[in-house]
């Protein structure tokens, strides 16, 4: 009974912990302008990611040890600086998005200005990292953020011509009004949205956190293989929505109460509070995740020691690291610089280091000297090519496509 | 002398940040595409704040939500017209230019009595000025299919 | 029967962890030392920016040593050192015989507790 709760409990988390302030952007723009013709991306970015995830999670339970920690082993202490601040960039980048988008939520659900709340925000996402323990901050925020299925339910609730959408989602093909480079970039943001480098960074070192063993392996991959797919579809749902209500009347979203509009449309006032509620755990849990992926990457790199499992005083270093990002974020948004665009540039900046995130995994999970029996079997080595060739495809395209289309315009 | 200068990087790179300085004097076919835009993203401000508007009215919408997402259109719509008027239009295109603006004003203007209605909680406004921006919105659909059609 | 061990393959960047458990840093350099039969043989492993900088090398590996070295107040500018003596047994880690607190590779983790992490409430 409690092995079914823990397992229920971990594919909940897994499904409401997936979207995040990228893909909630990300999905409801791209549904906006560009129907369910490009949702065959965000299939692909759930498959990789689903990929990468376990191969991570496998290096923790079989190992005992987070995949980033063994990345300088393999990599060498240049090679591996060169990643660590790429990565670094690309996750504080994030963190700073998803510190913005809570403020954006609880704007919307009081009306007080953001600015006011971004200190407020800050302080209490690294309160939190102080303080609480890690499997409440894993799953509480993962629970909130189940309040995304609203946007699921509005979705099914218009009553879409299934058909038709199944069409416009199987063929390659791009509203006409649309270029085929403005296709390519939002395809590009939306894959890197759907992997965003920090959610296995997070994944594996929170695996370290937990203790797993090769016991957890087969929880593991529950939550991966049926928690992810589920979670996928919130994004799917987000991008429907738009995709109905929004891009007929011409809206193009360039904000999160736009992202909101469609569920106030199908399932009123109540919806869209739980829309909110789920806008909120969403970006909280993802900032709080990305917050620690930041306290994880270097920590890991110069091998401090870093974790929740240890009281603050003794990974002082690791917590110093999360206190610093925390004001670090708090000061950046009170430029006024407008969360949406950090959002924007994160999803594409992330896709440009995604090589560097899941490269070293594959070559970590093929060394049998730290995986021993739960080295990667030919199925995995073979979706992990597969997805290296895929990843670089959209990394090299990124930049030029961003300059290119001058962000979508 | 003069090709010296020419090959120093520092100027080139203090030319180009000058150069983003002065009010850009597009061609034509610049300059339709920039209307493009500006009227896209009016569009834009428009649906979603009668949207708003209409989902307040039938009561499907929460006040404090309605007040920043009329708000955030608000603030996309003036960003949209600072960047349309800091253009210098082309001789042949100021009849584009005038209608594009004016079009962009009223939206403007609606949008911000919309946003003042909204944060007083003055209902008996919501019919009227739902009236003004369908019709606003109309006009702009067509200025809209006009100028794609070019 | 011989065995041929590769030190940079399997020992240099390897996790140090004490005998409680706790993390003390990475090899980041060791010290070998010729024996009198003919062999080489590591004494040392070297951890922190000092020794990690000059490893690094280049204009980051130089930064990065200067500025441990001023920060550390370290006038001979020579690396922290764990004698090989005190290694247990090494896995995918470096296991050490001692606990942290007899471990002599500080860092700045103890200046950060006792100026920063312990005047927040709650550290404990």
């Amino acid at each position: 009974m409690k092995k079914i709760f823990a397992l229920t409990l971990g594919v909940l988390t897994a499904i409401g912990g997936f979207v995040d302030i990228g893909d909630l952007v990300t999905s409801a723009q791209v549904g906006a302008r560009f129907g369910l013709s490009l949702a065959w991306v965000t299939v692909v970015g759930i498959l990789g990611i689903m990929v990468f995830a376990e191969m991570s999670g496998r290096v923790a339970a079989a190992s005992g040890r987070s995949t980033f920690d063994l990345v300088r082993e393999r990599l060498g202490p240049r090679l591996g600086l060169a990643n660590l601040t790429a990565s670094m960039g690309v996750t504080g980048l994030t963190f700073i998005a998803e510190i913005g988008g809570i403020a954006l939520a609880l704007e919307l659900a009081t009306s007080v200005q953001r600015f006011l709340w971004i200190p407020i925000v800050a302080a209490l996402v690294w309160l939190v990292l102080w303080r609480v323990k890690f499997s409440i901050i894993e799953n509480a925020f993962g629970l909130l953020g189940l309040g995304l299925i609203a946007f699921a339910v509005a979705f099914w609730q218009m009553g879409p011509d299934w058909g038709h959408l199944a069409e416009q989602a199987a063929t390659f093909a791009k509203p006409g009004d649309e270029d085929w480079s403005t296709y390519a970039y939002y395809g590009v943001a939306l894959f890197g949205a759907a992997m965003t480098p920090y959610e296995v960074f997070f994944f594996s070192s929170g695996g370290v956190e937990e203790g797993w063993s090769e016991r957890d392996i087969p929880v593991m991959r529950a939550n991966v293989f049926i928690g992810f797919p589920l979670g996928g579809l919130l994004s799917l749902g987000i991008a429907g929505a738009a995709a109905l209500t929004l891009g007929p009347l011409g809206v193009d979203v360039s904000s999160l109460s736009q992202v909101g509009l469609p569920v106030a449309t199908e399932l009123g006032k109540i919806g869209l509070a739980v829309a909110l509620v789920g806008f909120f755990g969403a970006t909280f849990g993802a900032a709080c995740e990305t917050g620690l992926s930041v306290g994880y990457s270097i920590s890991q790199y110069f091998g401090w020691q870093w974790g929740k499992y240890v009281t603050p005083t003794q990974a002082s270093r690791f917590h110093a690291m999360m206190l610093l990002s925390a004001v670090l974020a708090a000061v950046v948004l009170l430029t006024t610089i407008d969360p949406i665009m950090v959002t924007e540039f994160s999803v594409v900046f992330s896709a440009v280091a995604l090589p560097l995130t899941y490269l070293p995994i594959l070559i970590v999970a093929n060394d049998e000297d730290y995986m021993g029996k739960h080295t990667n079997g030919v199925l995995a080595n073979f979706f992990g090519s597969v997805y290296m060739v895929i990843v670089v495809v959209a990394s090299v395209a990124a930049l030029p496509l961003m300059v290119w289309t001058k962000m979508g315009q | 002398m003069r090709r010296d200068l020419t090959r120093s990087p520092l100027i080139v790179v203090a030319a180009l940040l000058l150069a983003g300085c002065v009010p850009q004097s597009p061609d034509q076919d610049t300059f339709r595409d920039r209307s493009e835009l500006a009227i896209e993203q009016t569009v834009s401000a428009v649906e979603s704040t009668l949207l708003v508007l209409r989902l307040l009215m039938r009561e499907d919408m929460l006040t404090n939500y309605a007040e920043i997402a009329v708000h955030d259109a608000q603030d996309s719509l003036s960003a949209a017209s600072g960047g349309y008027d800091a253009l210098n239009p082309p001789r042949q295109l100021d009849q584009l230019y005038s209608s594009t603006s004016t079009l962009m004003s009223d939206a403007s203007s609606a949008v911000t009595d919309t946003r003042i209605a909204v944060s007083r909680d003055s209902a008996g406004d919501f019919a009227k000025l739902e009236k003004q921006l369908s019709k606003l919105a109309k006009d702009l659909h067509r200025k809209l299919e006009e100028v794609r059609a070019r | 029967m011989k065995e041929t061990y590769d030190a940079a393959l399997q020992l240099l960047d390897r996790q140090i962890i004490a005998s409680d458990t706790r993390m003390v840093g990475k090899v980041d350099d060791v010290t070998i030392e010729r024996q009198s039969d003919g062999t080489w043989r590591v004494t040392e492993l070297l951890v922190g920016p000092g020794a990690l900088g000059p490893r690094t090398g280049g204009l980051i590996g130089f930064y990065m040593k200067a500025v441990w070295e001023r920060l550390s107040g370290s006038t001979t500018g020579e690396p922290d050192r764990i004698r090989i003596e005190d290694v247990d047994h090494i896995d995918n880690a470096v296991h050490l015989k001692i606990p942290r607190s007899d471990v002599d590779v500080e860092g700045f983790e103890v200046w950060m507790r006792e100026h920063v992490i312990t005047r927040i409430p709650g550290a404990k």
